[in-house]
């Protein structure tokens, strides 16, 4: 069942195209990694998609009302803000809003969203902890569990993995390889190719604010390619956890 | 827990405030002349110069604390006041312009009228300047343009005014007094300030999901030009009522939510009704202070809470740099 659709999705920002006919799906299941350069439109499509900027085409989310939006898409933006030292279960508990009557406080199955959030991004023993004094990575995975707190059919994550150190790297995708195999849909930007290579189901590649391929990692991310759209050289190499992709250097 | 002992403190203030005048009158013989018992002078002084003066300290105390801690809050700002949306400084102008004019000494609204009018005038500018649509630095940009308009235009007045006389009345007034005020009073600023109150409310979550950024809080569901728009208008009638009976009151929209906000662990919803009690707090104190240090050379409100505010706020930062943020 798909989750999302963009057809013919188009952004001008300050006068400059920066998106350009770009048509999506995101399916249930799926882990779908959104690749590309820098200022190929990465952030640009995930907040046109959400309607949070003027756009032209169709996109589902941005027709939808604020509140049903919230409960079917949980969003990671890129920047990542905590203004006011909340404890980490404050910051998390925020994800439950869209869900919690005007005035109420979480109790019983939004409390327990909250925990299930907290361990999957390994912050049960930091819940009391205030947010704004754990370091850059350990604020990005609480910024992240509250994203999951959310318990959304679809997430789309603005480079959810950038400043984490490689196990939390490795046990963000696992949550999110966990929540796709129970149904829910991600869309996450990501800029470390052999994460995407090992980790995604499908990987969506993007250049100067278009899709320039769509499919399965093996597929997409060809040596051509990666040479053509990053301007970088590499090569499977063989490991005893299957292939996995190496950047070799750039492309002279 | 933090908003139970603000409560009791704002009673046992509110009570104080009640009991303490230069008349000098023993405590259960004014609350029984607050209930109309008792003969001679008392029940007038106790309905109609203590209690006005008492529900004014705690109605503007509350809504400055309360827009405080929501400017603070919808701007992710811990520097930002009330004053900061022009509010303050437009009725400021509307009072001046009052007094100048002889409208004040016509009758007895006159003042607080010309300056509700000020602080409406600011709120269709502001909008007019920043549109219903722009982002937070479009209206700290508008508010301050407002302000700034709207102070210079008071100095014209005070720098035109024809006599010292008239100019030491309006200087007098700025500083910011609850004293002979009446019940009439209350009731130009209570239905103003209690429609500020219940409009702020509505933006407490919205300004909780804010916490983690604006582009955040809308995928969570807040419609955040409706947020903006119940924030400034609600600030604008809590603050602009207040300013209109009690001149202008610095200082406590910006340390009282500083003070309260790590006891209600920094959230800023949470914050709404503690800062509200805080404010309330410091108002019915510092109106108290008056009446007790110097009551012959007639202190006014707006010195004693800067007196106060800014050493607690050096305090603050002091704190900050020791602890960290």
């Amino acid at each position: 069942m798909t989750l999302m659709t963009l057809d013919g999705l188009g952004a001008t920002l300050g006068g400059r195209e920066v998106l350009r006919d770009i048509s999506l799906g995101i399916d249930k299941g799926e882990v779908v990694g959104l690749l590309g350069p820098n200022g190929a439109g990465k952030t640009t499509l995930l907040r046109a998609a959400l309607g949070l900027i003027p756009a032209t085409g169709q996109a589902s989310l941005a027709a939808m009302t604020p509140r049903d939006r919230a409960r079917t898409v949980g969003f990671l933006p890129q920047s990542r803000e905590i203004a006011w030292p909340m404890s980490v279960e404050r910051i998390v508990a925020l994800g439950r809003l869209p869900h919690l009557p005007p005035g109420a406080r979480p109790e019983g199955p939004d409390a327990a969203a909250i925990d299930r959030a907290l361990a999957a991004m390994d912050l049960a023993g930091a819940r009391d902890r205030t947010a704004t004094r754990l370091s850059g990575g350990e604020q990005a995975r609480v910024l992240l569990a509250r994203v999951l707190a959310q318990e959304t059919p679809l997430i789309l994550a603005d480079e959810p993995v950038s400043g984490l150190d490689p196990a939390h790297q490795i046990a963000t995708m696992e949550a999110f390889g966990q929540l796709a195999a129970t149904g829910h849909g991600i869309l996450a930007s990501l800029h470390d190719l052999a994460l995407a290579h090992r980790w995604c189901d499908r990987v969506v590649l993007m250049n100067a604010g278009r899709i320039v391929a769509d499919g399965p990692p093996v597929s997409v991310l060809d040596r051509e390619r990666l040479r053509a759209v990053f301007g970088v050289e590499a090569g499977l190499v063989e490991t005893d956890a299957g292939p996995a992709l190496q950047i070799l250097g750039r492309a002279s | 827990m933090t908003l139970g002992v603000l409560a009791l403190l704002v009673i046992g203030l509110f009570l104080s405030s009640l009991l303490v005048g230069p008349a000098g009158i023993p405590p259960g013989a004014a609350l029984a002349a607050l209930v109309g018992a008792g003969d001679g002078p008392l029940p007038i002084v106790m309905q109609e110069i203590r209690l006005p003066r008492a529900l004014l300290g705690l109605g503007v105390g509350a809504s400055l604390g309360l827009a405080g801690a929501a400017m603070q809050g919808y701007l992710r700002n811990p520097l930002a006041e009330p004053g900061l949306i022009g509010v303050s400084a437009a009725a400021a102008l509307g009072a001046v312009l009052a007094i100048q004019t002889g409208l004040a000494a016509a009758f007895a609204l006159g003042l607080p009228l010309a300056a509700l009018a000020g602080a409406a005038g600011a709120v269709a500018l502001l909008f007019l300047l920043a549109g219903r649509e722009g982002g937070t630095l479009t209206l700290i940009l508008a508010g301050i343009a407002v302000s700034a308009f709207a102070g210079a235009l008071t100095s014209l007045v005070l720098n035109l005014s024809p006599n010292p006389y008239a100019a030491a009345e309006i200087v007098f007034w700025l500083l910011g007094s609850l004293a002979d005020r009446s019940m009439t009073h209350v009731w130009v600023a209570a239905p103003l300030m209690v429609a500020g109150w219940a409009l702020i409310a509505f933006t407490a979550r919205g300004l909780d999901a804010l916490t983690l950024g604006e582009d955040a809080a809308e995928t969570l569901g807040v419609d955040l030009r409706r947020l903006r728009l119940l924030l400034v208008t609600g600030t604008a009638a809590a603050v602009g009522a207040a300013t209109a009976v009690a001149g202008a009151i610095g200082f406590v929209g910006l340390v009282v939510p500083h003070l309260l906000r790590r006891l209600v662990g920094a959230s800023p919803a949470r914050l709404l009704p503690a800062s509200a009690l805080g404010g309330a707090a410091m108002i019915l104190a510092a109106d108290i202070a008056v009446r007790v240090i110097l009551p012959e050379r007639d202190l006014k409100l707006g010195v004693v809470t800067a007196l106060v505010g800014a050493p607690l706020f050096l305090h603050l930062i002091w704190s900050l740099r020791r602890t960290g943020p």
